[in-house]
């Protein structure tokens, strides 16, 4: 049976009398109705298609009746309407073109991220491949990705994007080393047994627990004054040190798990504009949080952004883990993790293994404990 | 087949088996009734429809007769009755 979704035609309501005999005489005549109403006793409401309409009318057959057309849909007056409506269709289509011709041209590049290379820098490089601001850029983005990094040995990760008519490029520079005091500092956590200064000041002395870093002689001496000259320290010093490898075990752990339901916020958004924002509401006592973030049309003139927002309603689990099973890995790793902190050339003069309960987590530690004999020139 | 079937059940040939009226009543929600010849009455509680030998009287709530064509007409609504009338030769 066809309806009005897959016909187009017109929503007509008569006013009169004695409607069988219509109904009859346009039957007769091959016309079809759809949808026929009587609200009252002198009205008919009904939908007929464009042809059996214009058929209608051949046939008068609503010469006795009052008519009334209630609404027109369909596929056949929309096309109709945008007959008559030439110049928005220009205007829609002249405008399409100028979006799509503008897409391709490059009116910003953005750097983000850049400390020492300057915007400049980066521009100018750009140039070499005849990427600049006003001109119709067509390039793959590893390309340029590749040839800044060739460029610049101080980049150490660099992405180029696309978004509508900008260029965003996006780096991390290498972190540059400060040059350190000549201070002699503790390499690991250390007991001092043994501490002889020949040049520098001695902060530290014998019987010193020193942590990682702490500064065990100055680079400096005082003079008559009073007064620090910088100097580099000589010493020799002798300590216990101990290291340490350590994992952890969680016996008690509450995870969340998803229960189906969830709440969706969302909305678009041109520069600071906000649009089509949607925010479904939620009571949920346990939940987890996804963000979405992303651009509709990546390559399109305006960028219109999409944010999401997407609340999982969960529900609270405590589970349970069993210790034992795993104790001999967990003092396997943590062993070989102490020995891996251990440079080769010192001697391991006691090993302890070390189980203890925090909380709800089991820490296995690994001691190693041994000697160090360093002399600083 | 179903139109074999029933020209043999009504010793008539199949051209003539699909030149009669039928009636098709689903779940009394809506009526098809094919090879009608004329809508007499249609009320959103009454249906009358003039078939071959007789008039067929559809009674119910809400009645909407969602196609008329030449041949068919497909009513829906709530039917409570579908009773066909016999009409003699004299009365037609």
């Amino acid at each position: 049976m066809k309806t009005k979704l897959t016909q187009s035609g017109y929503d007509i309501t008569l006013k009169g009398l004695n409607f069988e005999r219509f109904l009859q005489y346009c039957k007769q005549n091959n016309v079809t109705f759809h949808n026929i109403l009587r609200p009252d006793h002198q009205t008919l409401q009904f939908f007929v298609t464009v042809k059996d309409y214009k058929h209608m009318l051949k046939l008068h057959a609503f010469r006795n009746y009052t008519v009334t057309t209630q609404k027109e849909s369909g596929t056949y007056f929309f096309f109709k309407h945008l007959k008559a409506q030439v110049g928005l269709l220009s205007g829609l289509f002249i405008a399409s073109l100028l979006f799509s011709l503008l897409s391709m041209f490059t009116f910003h590049i953005q750097v983000l991220g850049n400390e020492n290379i300057t915007h400049a820098q980066i521009v100018q490089v750009l140039k070499q491949k005849n990427i600049a601001v006003g001109k119709v850029n067509n390039f793959h983005n590893e390309e340029i990705e590749l040839l800044l990094k060739q460029q610049f040995s101080d980049i150490s990760l660099v992405s180029v994007m696309k978004q509508g008519t900008n260029i965003v490029i996006q780096l991390k520079e290498k972190q540059k080393l400060e040059t350190t005091e000549s201070d002699i500092v503790a390499p690991v956590n250390l007991l001092i047994t043994s501490l002889t200064v020949n040049q520098g000041t001695a902060l530290k002395q014998k019987g010193d627990m020193v942590k990682k870093g702490e500064v065990i002689v100055a680079a400096y001496i005082k003079n008559a004054k009073g007064e620090k000259q910088a100097c580099t320290p000589i010493a020799t010093l002798v300590a216990q040190a101990w290291y340490v490898g350590q994992t952890e075990f969680v016996t008690k752990e509450t995870v969340l798990i998803k229960t189906g339901k969830k709440a969706v916020s969302s909305y678009y958004q041109i520069g600071k504009l906000k649009f089509f924002e949607t925010n479904e509401s939620h009571k949920f006592a346990h939940f987890q949080t996804k963000t979405q973030n992303a651009i509709l049309f990546p390559n399109f003139f305006v960028p219109i952004r999409v944010h999401k927002t997407i609340v999982y309603e969960c529900k609270q689990k405590t589970i349970t883990h069993n210790f034992e099973p795993k104790r001999t890995e967990l003092l396997a790793k943590s062993k070989a993790l102490a020995y891996g902190l251990m440079p080769n050339n010192l001697t391991v003069e006691e090993e302890k293994q070390i189980v203890s309960q925090l909380g709800n987590k089991t820490i296995v530690q690994t001691v190693l404990r041994t000697t160090l004999n360093i002399t600083y020139s | 087949m179903f139109l074999e079937e029933l020209s043999k059940i009504t010793n008539l040939p199949i051209s003539e088996v699909l030149r009669e009226y039928t009636i098709s009543n689903v779940g009394g929600k809506v009526v098809n009734i094919s090879n009608f010849s004329k809508l007499i009455t249609y009320l959103p509680e009454l249906v009358v429809v003039k078939v071959k030998n007789g008039n067929l009287n559809i009674e119910g709530s809400n009645l909407k007769i969602m196609e008329l064509s030449k041949n068919s007409v497909t009513i829906q609504g709530v039917v409570h009755s579908c009773v066909l009338q016999k009409v003699s030769q004299n009365e037609n």
